[in-house]
């Protein structure tokens, strides 16, 4: 097994506040993993850390064995890759200019993208349900659709190490289940990592191995999710009591 | 799989673009005072020195058809750059306040009496001034946060707004005639382009490279870093770059409003988003529309002369509004 993403002693601020103390865990090839954690725990400032967007406050982040600090930006792109949660872009372009635009990193500067990229591109609108928005202009997209274009973009930018910032936003149940399982069977089946934070526990039940808890009040803990997913370390993450209840379709998470 | 159509790449426009260009430079050599045919233009171009046309078209309409040009590809490039570099739509090449800076300088010279080299110099110092200043005081540690840079600008801009305004109060009205039309741009003190064609080269040449990351940076800088786009240098680079295009386009031909903030716009809704065709698209157009708003600007009222910035507002504004127009009825 190799370790495709690991910290050791991981801490990371946000002005005053602490949102992960010491955190040291490697994620290993072909793993899924859950980041769970309340509004403001720092899910999203741990990602971005991670995916080298901002710098930590001391301790190391490693992409196999390499130093992030020591990779440059293209490399950076090709081997790590993050589904942001908020979308900036305010000027039109249509579907497919932007999913091929996951192509980036692996064309050189004068590289324009040939037929190999548009089919990788055309695969990943297809397997993300939008093959036929594909010369729709993004900003006639909803909101789901929105969102799993980023999918598609993520998916053609094809890293090792996907991290993923509440990946089933604005999508509706049957697409949750169907993307999750379109990400998670594709990461076991390349021997990549997946690193996502969910609100939802039952899906991190089906779909994670292990989590990473960021609690309020001290030192985030990880660990197999069938170990973590239980009601005492549960309410502490959330400050609120979490009922587990056991039942032929596994175990459902109900918040009392 | 192949049921979805590759997309397909359009240099058509570009080279229509480049045909048109082409046209402009032969309307603006052969009309004017002095008419004068393709035939004689010819043998001009061939070296006949007989007759008065050959100093106009040597001396005169040459050097200023290129100088409009240049200067109109660089308006629309730094427009472009500007509108990637905010974030904003609605950037163009004067919102951080170059043009500001330039005109103060040029209005300074003017009120002093100086000669037109050197109210071009005193332009350009006053740009290369207002580049530092909003550069270092909207620039911190790493990180370049579009908002602020353009608070920075246009807050500066308006301090320029003011000083103008005082100059323009304070001044003899001898002066005022030439410094409102410098103030509306204008081509007719505009002596041969000179180095002015290496920045444009330059920047075109740099920007060009830098084209898919720019297409990136649209979408955020988050987005765009994720994506292996160095984005604080890209910034920093982008930023001086239409600084000095629009530095040097000012130097030349005083502020030309509105070509800057419209070209880009009328291309993104005819060729698309994508800042490969954009930008060579965008110095070809806007040098164009630039040398044939120079070329109406000079005959239409001969022998006076308008103020070139006039015509590209009467040009532009209703270009714009009808490629809009038709983009929103055509939308898929």
């Amino acid at each position: 097994m190799t370790t495709l993403l690991s910290t050791h002693q991981l801490n990371i601020r946000i002005g005053n506040k602490q949102i992960c103390t010491g955190l040291s865990a490697g994620i290993q090839a072909g793993e899924v993993w859950g980041l769970l954690g309340g509004n403001g725990a720092g899910k999203t400032t741990l990602l971005h850390t991670l995916a080298g967007l901002r710098k930590p406050d001391s301790g190391q982040i490693l992409y196999k064995s390499e130093l992030l600090s020591g990779i440059n930006s293209r490399k950076k792109a090709r081997m790590c890759g993050i589904l942001l949660q908020d979308d900036e872009s305010q000027f039109p372009a249509t579907v497919m200019e932007t999913v091929l635009q996951g192509r980036h990193p692996h064309l050189s500067l004068w590289q324009w993208e040939g037929e190999e990229d548009e089919q990788i591109a055309v695969d990943a609108l297809i397997k993300t349900d939008l093959a036929e928005h594909k010369d729709k202009n993004v900003t006639q997209l909803s909101g789901g659709e929105k969102q799993r274009l980023k999918i598609a973009t993520l998916l053609v930018q094809n890293p090792d190490i996907l991290l993923a910032d509440e990946p089933t936003n604005h999508l509706d149940l049957p697409h949750q289940i169907n993307l999750l399982k379109l990400l998670t069977d594709r990461v076991r089946s390349n021997s990549q990592t997946l690193l996502m934070s969910l609100h939802d526990l039952n899906l991190v039940w089906r779909f994670c191995d292990k989590v990473i808890l960021l609690y309020p009040d001290r030192e985030p803990e990880t660990g197999n999710t069938v170990d973590l997913l239980i009601p005492d370390h549960l309410e502490a993450l959330y400050q609120h009591p979490i009922h587990c209840l056991d039942t032929d379709k596994g175990r459902l998470f109900v918040a009392a | 799989m192949a049921l979805i159509a590759a997309r397909t790449y359009k240099p058509l426009p570009l080279l229509l673009l480049l045909i048109a260009s082409v046209a402009s430079f032969l309307l603006a050599i052969t009309s004017g005072s002095l008419p004068v045919s393709l035939q004689e233009l010819w043998l001009i171009l061939q070296g006949n020195q007989a007759g008065i046309a050959y100093t106009v078209v040597t001396e005169l309409r040459i050097p200023r058809a290129f100088s409009a040009w240049l200067t109109g590809a660089e308006l629309a490039l730094a427009g472009c750059l500007m509108q990637v570099l905010l974030r904003n739509p609605l950037a163009d090449p004067y919102v951080l306040g170059v043009s500001g800076g330039a005109a103060t300088g040029a209005l300074l010279a003017m009120m002093l009496g100086a000669g037109s080299a050197l109210i071009s110099g005193s332009a350009f110092a006053g740009a290369m001034i207002n580049l530092m200043l909003v550069f270092g005081l909207s620039h911190s540690k790493g990180s370049w946060s579009p908002t602020r840079l353009l608070l920075t600008g246009v807050v500066t801009a308006a301090g320029w707004g003011a000083i103008i305004s005082f100059m323009l109060s304070i001044s003899p009205d001898s002066h005022l005639k030439g410094m409102l039309f410098w103030l509306m741009g204008d081509l007719s003190h505009a002596g041969h382009p000179g180095n002015h064609i290496w920045v444009l080269f330059i920047s075109l040449i740099v920007s060009g490279l830098l084209a898919r990351s720019l297409n990136l940076m649209l979408r955020g800088d988050n987005q765009a870093k994720a994506l292996g786009v160095p984005v604080y240098s890209i910034q920093i680079t982008l930023y001086i770059m239409a600084s000095l295009l629009t530095a040097s386009a000012v130097t030349q031909a005083g502020s030309i409003g509105f070509l800057g903030l419209v070209i880009p716009h009328i291309l993104r809704l005819t060729l698309g988003s994508d800042h490969r065709i954009l930008l060579p698209g965008s110095v070809l157009c806007g040098g164009c529309l630039l040398l044939l708003a120079d070329t109406f600007a000079r005959t239409i009222l001969a022998p006076q002369q308008l103020p070139v910035g006039v015509i590209t507002a009467f040009i532009g504004v209703p270009l714009f509004l009808w490629v809009l127009q038709k983009n929103n009825r055509g939308l898929v």
